[in-house]
């Protein structure tokens, strides 16, 4: 009997799916609230529009009429009444209303909204927020999420944030869902991702919830580009202080979107045009462009085909030929990415995403001093090199191939997947250490950031993951999951996942646990000095077990009150079998980029608490902070100690006021000071033994230094501004101008990322202490027409 | 518009340099600590102690110590102060310091174990430490004879040393060179040149050498074990970073080694 009534209960239930776009250019809108109510009635069910827009609404009953509405930050809300619940997917077209937070909405198709809440284990910046912060150079995604209490930059070169105490190596880059190695230029100081196509980029602090898909130690930072305007053709772009770029979309037929973008810098044309004009004296032989292309397919209901290819190129070449002798510097890398990805409805309630990406780094370096040369009449040939500084390539890849299927039953949203993924690393650089001149290059020196390195290796890793969320009773629900994750040729490891949660009115809480795996490594020695200055990081398979592991646990509370939300999170991580560094007698002295066969095993630890606020109105002031301690610990080697990369405290705070066509932001930050060794006693050796100085002379000055990282430098300081103004103009058929303007380490404050004493000239020791960034002023144009 | 260019330019180039771009100043450090220097020598009947301010400009004042020397049931106090090249040997580059002597009860004897203690500006400190066992020197005479050609002689050593010596080293001394009329004139000991100062302590046989000099030459060369404390010190990385290795010394704001030597008997080298 009981039987039966559920299952006359069943079949009068229904499915309602659809997929969420702008009404304008028909860009799916994700984060929108779609909710179903009968006529007369309360909601009876939601759900929550996905990245690509779509939405399932399982249990809608198939009597009587049915009213759906939608509502997305930014957009007036959509509502629709039914006489019975379609079986055909809807078509929600929601209309871009006024967002007074920076008035771009002409420029944005779509928004996130709160960055703190539009996700529970994201932190969401979409294209808005993005240009709502000063920029440094230009509008960049990576410097953007850095607002995130989880993340934490280095130094103020590094555009690439740390996540939780983990650092670049555990938390990948994801474009249109497929791995960007190095996803930076200049050094790291630009993120390689042009802001022009950004439709969203995710922060995944841990390694639960969504963070299960990926399988990474420290989250992952997931950056969507847009579909392409489907209305007309557009263009957009701008010219920064580093770099032109223009992106071009418009629609094929009826359902097909396409979108085409390009970035290169000037730096090195400039400085060319103004060398050749005896402005300055010398170019700066040094350049980065980029290039994306992304296809979409719109094949009805939630169905789509996309497929986005990327590649961008830096080099470094420097050439002085004389008739004699050559010096040269010729150093190129970059990366490709390519990545496909089909999305089909499964049965009433199933959506199944299928993904193909390939990603691929390589780098190409040489540097050679002095070397005679034999001109003929044809070419050079060369004599072998006397002065060889470096020489050598590498490349690192990934190629991956993913299904999830993700259920919405009525009681509980379950999700399925299973992962192959190949990655190659053949690296063959050969340092030479005691070079003379050719180990620099103008005021770099190449022993900073190069060690010899050997190694080619494959990894295959085969994974199969679930998850299941599931609504309990008295407003509390769970989450839960399971990776399996077999490292072919190493281990084969299970990666559980859970949470617990409770919904009130206005606020909602959970606490959770996590584990997950890696077998890759990176051969970054954090602790260098010039890790602060070059983000660039090869990748290394780990070639034996123990493979790395991350533990987590998590508490978090989020609230809303009005136009005010506040989030606290705090978590405990533990870190083991990482590849680290051995410790050496000169921890800040060596090169960034090491040989991973000198790693040892080591671990660390993570702990902090985060908190964010938001006040966000229609319109007018507008502000963002977020708060952050922690404490982070490395071992290796016996010891333990604080990464150099840490601070324990980190406030942000961002603002932004609007007032008609104009806003201006303002973004002012203060963290305690990196970790510093002390210097206790500089010892004047003089010792009465033959070794010392048996003749007299200078005693021997040593320095005695106190535990590692054990004291902190001075409290860093820094407020950004920016300001911007939009115009429409009539050009090309009508579109808008925007100009903005903003300085960076407005008061000019020394902060710095280390020191270390050296004599002086004139006698005595000194503290050399680097520098983060100086003022920094910088301007430009953007355009959408 | 050229002046936009110039601001853009700018960043851009300031950017690109940043990886020069440092602040210099002075190192503060705190100008009372006190650096110590204990090396204790079998066999002396006295102790001396070398204390500076390593972080204080010359004229800045002396440091302020005391020190006892406690030995195996008595304890001397570092009362005297000698002259500074006493303890230094000469050297430059070491000002703000004092050196102090002990008169010890009785000689400083090989495999003994000796403590420190004493007060400083920044607190009081102790230290421990033992002398190590005398080398064994097994070479007794040797009767050499200058090469016809080269520039030196090799001198065959064959000693034993324990394993409490960090640092065995080669020293000349009493050296005379017999003139033409048959005199003996006594030559300083940098007159004669050595190489290496330092034998391998773990090892039992080994040579040193000797500078050509075209007279017949008579000296008494002995080995002095040094422990690892100050061993330990002079072949320290700097900078180095803790913990550090025993120095002997423990207090805070107070430096240093504290170790002790052992002569070996002399031997006595004749070259013709």
């Amino acid at each position: 009997m009981i039987s039966t009534t559920v299952l006359i209960a069943a079949l009068q239930q229904a499915t309602l799916t659809g997929v969420v776009r702008d009404s304008v250019d028909l860009e799916p809108v994700a984060f929108a609230q779609v909710s179903v109510v009968p006529a007369g009635g309360e909601a009876v069910a939601g759900a929550v529009s996905d990245r690509f827009g779509a939405f399932l609404v399982p249990g809608v009953s198939v009597a009587g009429r049915v009213r759906v509405e939608v509502s997305a930050f930014g957009y007036s809300v959509w509502a629709a009444t039914y006489e019975t619940v379609p079986s055909d997917p809807v078509r929600v077209l929601l209309t871009p209303a006024p967002i007074a937070l920076e008035g771009l909405d002409v420029i944005a198709s779509s928004r996130a909204g709160d960055p703190l809440s539009v996700s529970r284990d994201a932190f969401v910046i979409d294209s808005v927020l993005l240009r709502s912060l000063p920029t440094i150079l230009e509008t960049d995604v990576l410097r953007a999420i850095a607002v995130s209490p989880s993340a934490s930059a280095s130094s103020d070169y590094m555009s690439v944030p740390f996540i939780r105490g983990g650092t670049s190596d555990g938390t990948p880059v994801l474009l249109d869902g497929v791995r960007l190695f190095n996803a930076f230029h200049l050094g790291g100081f630009l993120s390689a991702v042009n802001a022009e196509v950004v439709e969203r980029a995710r922060l995944l602090a841990g390694s639960g919830g969504d963070g299960l898909a990926i399988g990474s130690l420290s989250g992952a930072i997931d950056i969507a580009t847009r579909d392409g305007s489907r209305d007309r053709m557009r263009m957009s772009g701008g010219l920064g202080a580093a770099s032109a770029r223009l992106s071009v979309e418009g629609p094929v037929g009826e359902s097909v979107s396409y979108l085409v973008d390009g970035r290169r810098t000037w730096i090195d044309g400039l400085t060319l045009a103004l060398d050749g004009m005896g402005i300055i004296d010398g170019h700066l032989p040094y350049f980065f462009q980029d290039l994306h292309a992304k296809v979409t397919a719109d094949l009805g209901g939630v169905r789509r085909l996309s497929v986005s290819g990327y590649a961008n190129s830096e080099s470094l070449d420097d050439v002085d030929a004389r008739e004699q002798v050559t010096r040269q510097v010729a150093m190129t890398w970059g990366s490709v990415a390519f990545s496909a990805h089909y999305r089909d409805r499964l049965g009433a309630n199933g959506i199944v995403d299928a993904t193909l990406g390939h990603s691929r780094f390589t780098s190409d370096l040489f540097r050679v001093e002095d070397y005679p040369r034999a001109v003929d009449d044809s070419d050079m040939v060369y004599d072998p090199p006397p002065d060889t500084g470096l020489f050598g390539h590498g490349s690192m890849g990934e190629s991956r191939a993913d299904v999830k299927v993700t259920l919405h039953a009525p009681a509980a949203k379950i999700v399925a997947g299973a992962q192959a993924t190949r990655f190659e690393a053949d690296h063959d650089v050969r340092f030479t250490e005691d070079c003379y001149y050719s180990c620099s290059w103008g005021l770099m020196d190449l022993r900073d950031y190069f060690h010899s390195l050997a190694m080619r290796e494959t990894h295959w890793r085969l994974a199969a993951y679930s998850s299941v969320d599931v609504p309990l009773r008295r407003r509390f629900s769970a989450r839960g999951g399971l990776r399996l994750d077999r490292f072919r040729g190493l281990t084969t490891e299970f990666s559980p996942f859970a949470e617990l949660s409770y919904a009130a009115s206005w606020w909602d809480a959970r606490i959770s646990a996590a584990r997950s795996h890696q077998a890759l490594a990176s051969v970054r020695n954090e602790e260098s000095l010039f890790a602060s200055y070059v983000a660039y990081d090869l990748i290394a398979p780990v070639s034996e077990p123990p493979i790395p592991r991350n533990t987590e646990f998590s508490a978090g509370w989020e609230g809303s009150r009005g136009r005010l939300r506040v989030r606290l999170d705090a978590y405990v991580r533990l870190l083991e079998n990482l590849r680290l560094p051995a410790f050496g007698s000169h921890p800040i002295e060596v090169a960034v980029l090491g040989d991973p066969a000198r790693w040892e095993l080591g671990s660390g630890t993570a702990r902090g608490i985060e908190a964010s606020w938001s006040w966000l109105p229609d319109r007018g002031f507008s502000a963002l902070g977020t708060y952050r301690w922690a404490r982070v610990s490395r071992t290796v080697s016996s010891r333990t100690y604080v990464p150099r990369f840490h601070r324990d405290h980190e406030l942000e705070l961002g603002a932004s006021y609007n007032l008609g066509s104009s806003s201006w932001s303002a973004r002012f930050s203060v963290r305690s000071g990196q970790p510093v060794t002390p210097v206790l006693v500089l010892a004047k050796f003089a010792a009465s033994l033959p070794w010392s100085h048996p003749d007299g002379g200078s005693a021997v000055t040593k320095i005695l230094a106190g535990e590692y990282n054990s004291e902190r430098l001075r409290r860093y300081a820094r407020m950004d501004v920016g300001w911007r103004r939009e115009s429409e103009v009539s050009w090309f058929g009508g579109g808008v101008v925007a100009l903005y303007a903003s300085v960076a380490n407005l008061f000019n404050r020394a902060n710095v990322v280390g020191w270390k004493p050296e004599r002086g000239i004139w006698g005595g020791f000194i503290r050399v202490a680097s520098r983060q960034l100086p003022v920094v002023p910088s301007f430009g144009a953007e355009f959408r027409f | 518009m050229r002046r936009w260019v110039g601001f853009g330019l700018g960043a851009v180039l300031a950017v690109a340099a940043m990886s020069a771009c440092e602040d210099f100043d002075p190192l503060e450090l705190h100008p009372d600590v006190v650096w110590l220097e204990v090396l204790l020598v079998a066999g002396e009947s006295e102790a001396r102690v070398l204390a500076i301010h390593p972080h204080r400009e010359q004229g800045d004042g002396t440091p302020e110590i005391t020190a006892h020397l406690v030995g195996p049931g008595w304890e001397a106090a570092f009362s005297e102060t000698l002259e500074l090249e006493v303890c230094t040997g000469g050297r430059i580059g070491v000002d703000s310091a004092r050196c102090l002597r002990a008169a010890l009860p009785e000689p400083v004897r090989a495999g003994a174990a000796y403590g420190l203690r004493g007060t400083a500006p920044l607190g009081s400190f102790t230290g421990e430490t033992r002398v190590p066992d005398t080398p064994l020197l097994e070479t007794d005479t040797l009767h050499l004879s200058w090469p016809e050609k080269g520039e030196g002689r090799h001198i065959p050593l064959r000693y034993r040393a324990g394993s409490d010596i960090g640092t065995l080293l080669v020293d000349v001394r009493d050296i005379f060179e017999t003139r033409e009329d048959g005199t003996e004139v006594e030559l300083p000991t940098s007159d004669l040149r050595l190489l290496p100062r330092g034998v391998d302590p773990a090892g039992t046989a080994d040579t040193v050498w000797i500078g050509v000099r075209e007279r017949p030459l008579r000296f008494s060369l002995i080995l002095l074990g040094v422990g690892w404390k100050l061993t330990d010190f002079a072949y320290l990385e700097s900078p180095a970073i803790r913990p550090w290795p025993k120095f002997g010394i423990d207090g805070y704001g107070v430096y240093g080694y504290f170790d002790g030597a052992a002569r070996s008997r002399a031997a006595s080298i004749l070259v013709r």
